[in-house]
């Protein structure tokens, strides 16, 4: 099968122990840490945004070290990121920060993205208001904007940053379903979500765990 | 005693190299910015032009028409005080001579510098906070992982937006000094409006006109880069942020200080030629 990520001996901070694991197309991954500071980490590395400390990091078959910034930026256009917090733009409403991927790369027309992107928030649950800044919503209703806004792409890759961070009970389930749910709906898409906490598991069970915790190199 | 002198003064001299050597290093950064910013600019059949330009408006809006009550009161301000200065120099009945000192001082200087002070000190503080707390916040990050690079999305429209203000505030700023100008002249010292009209229009050359708009591209260009440049320096401290934005208005207004000489001495030297 294709390797969509490839990481040989990567360590993601300084006194973590290499690790290798590889990510196939259609899996569904757990990238299991010790602390949230390394699931931030991994996130930056795994997007190309910083370089492992040792190892490297091969994103749809080109090494990230060595792939120009264009190329990575074209990369990225195929990767989802929904970050632990958000990740939203402050000074932009919720609706423009759902929809600036959109506006930025696709030629679609405003009803369209309208159309799409009322869509994705009512599928996820979204109850905050549209022309809200980010500083007036809850952590919950940022995270699913910016959960909205990694779907609306359509990516290959999607990467859910501490995905049980800021929802409660009830939110977390309806979460996970429609993640399941966005992953079956493209057979070559991968998922994989990166979590200090075990309790991703028990929501997702079909998916390859990648341990991290332990330190000796895992391949999956 | 001789030694230590000796030492002072080498520890003085080599200071004031390595602070020429970083103001030259730190130049070539902000022209090096201003120029990707150029190269980043939006191919009209980007899809993406659309974010941009919202972003290129904003920044026009912030800058130009929030600012426009400032610089309106500012310009009828120094526009009559100029000519109260002059008429108190020269007397009355000599109109042609009141023009010449109002488009010296006013076009020519006072126009495009006080404007790009004005700038400085609202906008150039505000966009260095900005992009000092988008940074802190992860925002910078966010918007890069989205395959946005933020020399197009957040640069570029802040660097051409604030020289387009700065551009039309010069011009709004020329305008009313001159407003002002004749509204102290007509009220304090009854001169008519055909002769202080004339004694201004008579003054005015293409080359003065041209120069204050050059100055006025140049200052907004180099302002806004030297305040995302400092406002991208942040690290991962609020406490950089102020220090940030006040090192970002420092070097603006340095900058806009020699580029308005090294334009001055330009263009008394293509007159002249």
């Amino acid at each position: 099968m294709t390797n969509i990520i490839l990481a040989e001996n990567i360590s993601f901070n300084e006194t973590a122990e290499a690790t290798s694991f590889r990510m196939q197309l259609g899996g569904v991954y757990i990238l299991l840490t010790s602390k949230d500071e390394e699931v931030a980490a991994l996130t930056r590395i795994l997007i190309g945004m910083d370089m492992p400390p040792s190892g490297k990091i091969v994103l749809f078959g080109s090494d990230t070290a060595t792939i120009s910034a264009r190329e990575l930026q074209n990369t990225r256009r195929r990767i989802g990121v929904a970050f632990k917090s958000g990740g939203l733009v402050s000074n932009l409403k919720a609706w423009e920060n759902l929809t600036l991927p959109l506006h930025y790369h696709q030629r679609m027309s405003n009803n369209e993205i309208e159309k799409e992107g009322i869509a994705m928030l009512g599928r996820l649950g979204y109850t905050g208001g549209y022309m809200d800044l980010p500083g007036l919503l809850t952590i919950s209703q940022k995270k699913i904007i910016g959960i909205a806004r990694a779907m609306l792409i359509a990516p290959q890759v999607i990467i859910y940053e501490s995905p049980e961070y800021g929802f409660d009970q009830e939110e977390k389930i309806h979460f996970f379903k429609n993640a399941a749910e966005f992953h079956r709906e493209k057979t070559d898409r991968v998922s994989i979500f990166l979590s200090a906490s075990a309790e991703v598991m028990r929501f997702i069970p079909e998916a390859a765990v990648v341990n991290l915790t332990k330190g000796p190199t895992h391949d999956n | 005693m001789m030694y230590n002198l000796r030492q002072k003064g080498e520890t003085i001299i080599s200071g004031f190299g390595c602070w020429v050597l970083n103001f030259f290093v730190s130049l070539a950064g902000l022209v090096k910015m201003i120029l990707a910013a150029f190269k980043s600019f939006p191919n009209p059949l980007n899809p993406g032009r659309g974010s941009i330009f919202l972003v290129f408006f904003k920044q026009v809006y912030f800058t130009g028409l929030e600012s426009l009550k400032i610089i309106v009161i500012i310009s009828l301000a120094i526009g009559t005080v100029l000519i109260a200065q002059i008429v108190s120099l020269t007397g009355t009945g000599n109109e042609s001579l009141i023009g010449k000192v109002l488009v010296w001082v006013v076009i020519r200087e006072l126009g495009p510098l006080l404007t790009a002070v004005i700038v400085i000190a609202r906008s150039g503080t505000a966009i260095a906070t900005e992009l000092g707390f988008m940074k802190i916040n992860g925002e910078i990050d966010s918007i890069e992982s989205l395959g946005i690079p933020k020399e197009q999305y957040l640069i570029a429209p802040r660097i051409f937006g604030v020289a387009t203000a700065v551009i039309i505030l010069t011009i709004y700023f020329e305008i009313f000094s001159i407003i002002g100008g004749f509204l102290a002249a007509s009220i304090g010292w009854h001169i008519a409006f055909e002769k202080f009209f004339h004694g201004i229009i008579s003054s005015l050359t293409v080359i003065d006109l041209s120069a204050s708009i050059v100055k006025s591209l140049f200052f907004g260009l180099f302002l806004s880069a030297a305040c995302c440049r400092h406002g991208l320096n942040v690290g991962k401290s609020t406490t950089q942020i102020p220090q940030e934005a006040s090192k970002g208005v420092m070097q603006s207004l340095f900058l806009v200080f020699i580029l308005d000489g090294i334009i001055t001495y330009a263009s008394f030297a293509f007159r002249s030629s």
